[in-house]
């Protein structure tokens, strides 16, 4: 997958006759799939390992716009670095929300 | 020794080197296993059938070796089956006898093996660049600067949640195999964006 964004990228600056083996909105394709289910399996553990755990849908949603934002606008020509730059939000706004939760519990344990 | 033949058996089909690996792996598994039926008199049900379970699986698979081609391949699938069943009939009287914040730490280690994979991916695509001078150094700091953010965000996130305590104060029957089974497919996850990295590095050269 990094060898497909390496390659997407390195043909963006290659010369003109040059033609593009791997296209950007491809790779951005490929990595924003791999990032989904691997969003997925983390929140889907979490949810049945975890009776307390909450947020796991309102995250993993929001994560998924956000992939489907960065893939949206890698396809409409953005580089395909800067929406990777977007895609880490993906992850991110998961942590706030299980960070929440994690000060949440560990409240709750203290009273006890 | 599976680690040292992988081309090998990728490339040439030599399975009996893997095998011949894992057979050795399970030996000192079950030896590990005989301590513990030794030593530990509420485990030992738990260990009898761990041995049991592990000595005759890798039976199976040596004899899988000597099998005609044409019966190999369903015999794979039943095998494997298999393999994922043995746990569950060696821990389905007893599912308890396991420290959670261990096997949480345990699974950690190896996730943090598998994300490290990636920043090896990242130095490799960098490295492309220095050698093929078609972009400008401020492309390659950002492209690079936003994978490693990806990777690190990646394993901000899988830390984040606290799997050895969810494990010590909901600790259920499921819990075992979901946790563990479960992470064979975080593991191919996380681990399928670098190796294409790094195959891709290694046929460049």
């Amino acid at each position: 997958m990094l060898n497909l964004v390496t390659e997407a990228a390195a043909n963006q600056s290659a010369s003109s006759t040059t033609e593009a083996m791997v296209s950007q909105p491809y790779a951005m394709g490929m990595l924003m799939g791999m990032l989904t289910v691997f969003l997925f399996t983390l929140t889907v553990l979490r949810e049945v390992m975890c009776v307390k755990s909450s947020h796991n849908v309102l995250a993993f949603f929001i994560a998924i716009v956000i992939s489907i934002v960065s893939y949206s606008a890698v396809a409409s020509g953005l580089p395909i670095a800067y929406g990777i730059w977007l895609s880490v939000f993906a992850p991110i706004s998961m942590i706030w929300f299980f960070g929440q939760d994690n000060k949440h519990w560990l409240s709750q344990s203290t009273k006890a | 020794m599976i680690a040292a033949n992988i081309h090998q058996f990728y490339e040439q089909g030599l399975t009996w080197i893997g095998v011949t690996g894992y057979a050795i792996m399970r030996l000192a598994s079950c030896s590990q296993w005989w301590r513990v039926y030794r030593q530990v008199p509420n485990h030992q049900k738990v260990a009898g059938r761990s041995i049991i379970g592990l000595l005759t699986l890798q039976a199976m698979w040596i004899m899988w070796l000597f099998l005609p081609s044409s019966l190999q391949t369903y015999a794979l699938f039943i095998f494997i089956i298999a393999e994922l069943i043995m746990p569950l009939w060696a821990r389905s009287e007893q599912f308890n006898n396991w420290n959670p914040v261990h096997i949480a730490e345990r699974y950690g280690l190896l996730t943090i093996i598998v994300l490290g994979e990636g920043v090896v991916g990242v130095s490799n695509s960098i490295q492309f660049f220095m050698v093929n001078a078609n972009s400008a150094s401020s492309e390659i700091i950002l492209l690079a600067s936003s994978l490693v953010s990806l990777v690190f965000a990646l394993w901000w996130l899988y830390f984040i949640i606290p799997f050895g305590n969810i494990l010590q104060k909901e600790r259920e029957r499921r819990d075992l195999f979901i946790f563990g089974y479960g992470h064979f497919f975080i593991f191919c996850i996380i681990s399928r964006p670098w190796q294409y990295a790094e195959f891709g590095d290694r046929s460049r050269r």
